[in-house]
């Protein structure tokens, strides 16, 4: 439950059940996930920063951390200690 | 593993053993930690005393078994939809021979598997004659989808929903390991998701209290072993302090929104856990505005367990990290994935599965 693969935000909508009358309540904001091809609605309740095209972690349905791009290519590129 | 990232990892692995002057010990405390670990062999490139560790980060295996017997309980009853996440529905009771959820969904009782706590909702507007119960577990990664669950189901004012609850937080079992006679844990890898949501105020108090390092950790092999080498590399200097080697997912304060909606819908309460025992405000309990959804009131459902029967598993010891599965007399004999005598030989974050599936 504490793994979590990292998707990207296809989408934002806002869905309260029985219409809108909630207005723009966050409670209800939801996104299309994109996991490597596999497409899932997410709820952004806990991240009302995200956007689309942003990379999320998600944990059981909600999206709960942005992946920072930069410190990604930082982890994933050459180690500072590798040689060529 | 690709060849780029074995280079790396045998670099990393010299440079630990280049830092390494004196044995240390080390927990990684998450079970998807645990899990990456053993499938990736990293433990066996570690230099010689260079001892990992494994923690009771595993949500299925850290339930009380009385919260299991109560959740067959409830599967038993006809009115009811019983749902919980996938690995909860093999995990046996305090009876090992007793059955689990899946069992009580084949003979006859409804019980759903869910991917996501906001799945109830859904079953519970479709339902609306029937009692839908969720199970809810886990760690500070799956606190805030159940506590918008319990708002979502508040603002909609569902007569039908409830919640049978058993989370727990990750900081009161480190302190219960490091302060437990015998203990060997000299250093931590922090859970990297968990410290997405509550960043890592809690950690550094610990640090200070205790002086020990801290290593916020992601989950993959060279994540680990970078998580491992900083580790070393703070206990070699004698600087104990929280390192965050996760920085593209953890901020240090964690997600401020995820921990409101937490605080708003739960206020810290003591906890059972399997293995562990009772460790005072290491649960979640449901504040008053939201009693209504506790299903142990509304089903009255008692707290106390039957104890654990006759067993010769040692998930205690293992959750502790004072054993090793190997040790267990029952690993790979009387337990087994299809035949678990314990959670940890179920759930897909437990050390027993870990050494089944990758260590046979």
């Amino acid at each position: 439950m504490c793994v979590a693969v990292p998707g990207r935000i296809l989408s934002i909508d806002h869905q309260p059940p029985g219409g809108d009358s909630d207005g723009e309540d966050p409670l209800w904001r939801i996104a299309q996930v994109d996991f490597g091809g596999v497409r899932q609605q997410v709820s952004l309740a806990c991240l009302p920063e995200a956007q689309v095209g942003d990379r999320v972690i998600v944990h059981v349905g909600i999206a709960l951390s942005l992946v920072a791009e930069d410190q990604e290519a930082e982890t994933r590129g050459p180690l500072p200690w590798a040689q060529p | 593993m690709g060849t780029a990232m074995s280079i790396a990892m045998a670099r990393l692995a010299q440079q630990l053993a280049a830092t390494v002057s004196q044995p240390w010990t080390l927990m990684e405390v998450c079970g998807g930690q645990t899990h990456a670990i053993v499938r990736s062999g990293l433990d066996q490139l570690l230099p010689p005393g260079l001892r990992l560790i494994h923690g009771p980060g595993c949500p299925v295996c850290v339930t009380p078994a009385a919260t299991i017997d109560a959740a067959l309980e409830l599967a038993t009853r006809p009115e009811l939809i019983l749902c919980s996440y996938g690995d909860m529905l093999r995990v046996p009771g305090s009876d090992p021979t007793g059955g689990n959820l899946l069992q009580q969904r084949a003979a006859g009782g409804d019980v759903r598997l869910l991917t996501s706590p906001l799945q109830a909702l859904a079953i519970a507007q479709a339902h609306p004659q029937r009692q839908v119960v969720f199970l809810a577990v886990g760690f500070e990664t799956t606190a805030p989808a159940t506590a918008l669950l319990a708002r979502q189901a508040l603002g909609l004012q569902l007569a039908n929903l409830s919640l049978l609850l058993a989370h727990v937080r990750v900081p009161p079992a480190m302190e219960a390991i490091i302060t437990a006679p015998g203990n060997q844990v000299q250093g931590f890898l922090a859970a990297g998701h968990v410290c997405s949501v509550m960043g890592i105020s809690e950690l550094e108090l610990m640090v200070r209290q205790h002086q020990l390092p801290v290593v916020v950790t992601g989950f993959e092999p060279l994540e680990l072993m970078q998580g491992l080498l900083h580790c070393v590399q703070l206990l070699e200097a004698g600087t104990p302090r929280v390192l965050n080697a996760y920085k593209k997912v953890v901020r240090d304060s964690g997600n401020p929104t995820a921990r409101a909606l937490v605080e708003e819908v739960f206020e810290l309460a003591p906890q059972t856990w399997r293995g562990l025992g009772a460790l005072p405000a290491s649960g979640l309990a449901l504040r008053p505005a939201y009693h209504h959804l506790d299903a142990r009131r509304r089903f009255q459902l008692g707290q106390a367990s039957k104890g654990e029967s006759d067993n010769p598993c040692i998930s205690g010891l293992i959750l502790q990290g004072q054993k090793n599965p190997v040790d267990c007399p029952a690993f790979g004999k009387g337990c087994r994935p299809e035949h678990p005598l314990g959670a940890p030989m179920v759930s897909s974050e437990g050390a027993c599965a870990a050494y089944h599936h990758y260590r046979p």
